[in-house]
């Protein structure tokens, strides 16, 4: 009422009472946007948790996939190789109770013993792939030299493997996990790649632990990488992944500058020695 | 038009009471408030005000008194403002821009007490500099909110109720203030528009006390389940 009363000053009271409106419009404009802005950037992010913790829980389904798969493997080996080869010695064993010619007797505690060193082995093969022993009293270094030496052995490819500082040895179960990867890195190459050769090379830098794996072949960059994470295939990625997490490490996958070479990184952390003290 | 000074007077009385609104908060959860600087601000601010209010019609009313009682109240109202804000803004190098700003508005104040004619009834010019100042820094505090992912919504923060009492103070009393030297004689019959959001900022400033102890209170009631794993 009193803006329309005020003739005199009234343009001043309209300059007023517009001024005042739109100082009061543009403020709660603002606030109100500001307040809309965070609560859109806040679901936003609570969308990317969302998705870390759905790709987590592929991560886990994939690990436990690929432990199920290790034990259906591990179930199937002893079934089908080490029971088999038992139940002949078995029956070799039982026809001595029954022959009790001399010669027959010694031929077939011969073949018993044929047959039950056939299983020994058998037996250490299925160990052997679950702990590699060259890794366990000899380390990871050796464990890679090796397997990189029963590839290039094999003539198909030529692989090689160079430590350059691996005075300290990382703790065991991580050695066994980075060897995992390199397993898993290894066989993808071999599969997939069609490559002529692998190098692996390993540095340390400061408190970073690093290998690099290069081939010429078909291979990925980190894009590809964590475009086959989220996706359902790759279970094998999944795992080099998930382990990769395990010991805090990152893995990167990239072309090499010369645009000719694939390269894999794989950093990790060194133990702090005074850590078990 | 007869009507005038009583609503007047209505305004600045509920004004002058809600000045109270907040240090009553302030008895009532004493050791909570006086843990938190922004409150123990806010609530000298409430105190100081109000008695200022109190004594207004006791005050000298010659120019002189006048020119020196509206330089002295934007004086003290921007330094409250100055330090309630700067409790809540984490940036180094706005604080040092703030203390830069201030001081040149100081400056500034003082020159224009020495400079200005003692006629006008009010000292406008810094008013208008001082309500930009302090809607800059409240929009900064909004930015540096809005730049911190780790927060909640923003209006979960209580310093947020109180920059929107503060902007909405400053931003509905500005045209008032600036225009009040063109308005003559008419001044008076629009003073009311700045008691108005005078109250609203108050108001603003108890909501925020008391968003601020219902937060305090949800955190302490998870702390009393005991022998309870998390």
């Amino acid at each position: 009422m009193f803006f329309l009363q005020a003739t005199p000053n009234s343009n001043v009271s309209i300059v007023l009472f517009l001024g005042t409106l739109g100082m009061l419009v543009l403020v709660i404009g603002l606030i109100l946007f500001i307040i809309f802005h965070q609560r859109k950037v806040i679901r936003y992010q609570q969308r990317l948790q969302q998705m870390e913790i759905e790709q987590q829980k592929m991560m886990l389904n994939a690990s436990i996939r690929l432990q199920e798969e290790e034990r259906q493997r591990l179930a199937a080996d002893l079934h089908d190789d080490a029971g088999p080869l038992l139940a002949t010695a078995r029956l070799y064993l039982n026809e001595n109770l029954v022959n009790q010619d001399k010669a027959t007797q010694l031929q077939s505690i011969f073949q018993a013993r044929q047959i039950i060193d056939d299983t020994i082995q058998l037996i250490r093969n299925i160990s052997h792939s679950l702990m590699p022993p060259t890794l366990k009293n000899f380390g990871l270094e050796s464990a890679i030299n090796d397997l990189f030496q029963k590839i290039s052995g094999s003539g198909t490819i030529n692989a090689s493997s160079r430590f350059h500082d691996y005075k300290e040895r990382l703790k065991p179960e991580k050695e066994l996990i980075v060897f995992r990867i390199v397993q898993e890195l290894v066989n993808n190459i071999l599969k997939h790649s069609n490559s002529s050769f692998i190098h692996l090379t390993q540095n340390t830098h400061g408190d970073r632990f690093y290998l690099r794996i290069h081939h010429d072949g078909r291979g990925i960059v980190q894009a590809d990488f964590e475009k086959l994470n989220k996706s359902n295939i790759g279970l094998g990625l999944k795992n080099i992944s998930s382990r990769s997490r395990v010991i805090q490490g990152n893995i990167n996958f990239e072309k090499d500058i010369s645009q000719t070479y694939y390269k894999i990184t794989l950093e990790l952390p060194v133990d702090d020695p005074y850590e078990d003290k | 038009m007869g009507k005038i000074p009583t609503i007047e007077s209505l305004f600045f009385n509920i004004l002058n009471y809600s000045f109270l609104l907040f240090p009553l908060l302030f008895f009532y959860r004493f050791k909570k408030f006086t843990n938190e600087p922004t409150f123990v601000i806010i609530f000298t601010y409430s105190i100081c005000f109000f008695l200022i209010l109190i004594l207004d019609p006791i005050l000298p009313q010659d120019s002189m008194g006048l020119k020196i009682y509206y330089s002295a109240y934007t004086f003290i109202e921007y330094l409250f403002f100055l330090l309630i804000i700067w409790q809540n803004i984490s940036s180094k190098n706005f604080k040092v821009l703030m203390l830069i700003l201030s001081l040149a508005f100081f400056g500034f104040q003082i020159f224009y007490f020495l400079s200005y004619k003692i006629r006008k009834p009010i000292d406008a010019i810094p008013i208008a500099i001082e309500s930009i100042l302090i809607i800059i820094f409240c929009f900064y505090f909004f930015h540096e909110q809005l730049k911190n992912l780790t927060t909640l919504a923003i209006y979960n923060n209580y310093f947020f109720w109180t920059a929107i009492g503060l902007v909405l103070y400053l931003a509905g009393s500005f045209f008032i203030y600036i225009l009040s030297n063109n308005l003559g004689q008419d001044f008076s019959k629009y003073w009311f528009i700045s008691y108005i959001f005078d109250t609203i900022k108050n108001i603003f400033f108890a909501i925020s006390a008391i968003i601020f102890l219902r937060q305090k209170n949800s955190t302490s009631r998870t702390r009393v389940i005991s022998n309870l794993d998390y």
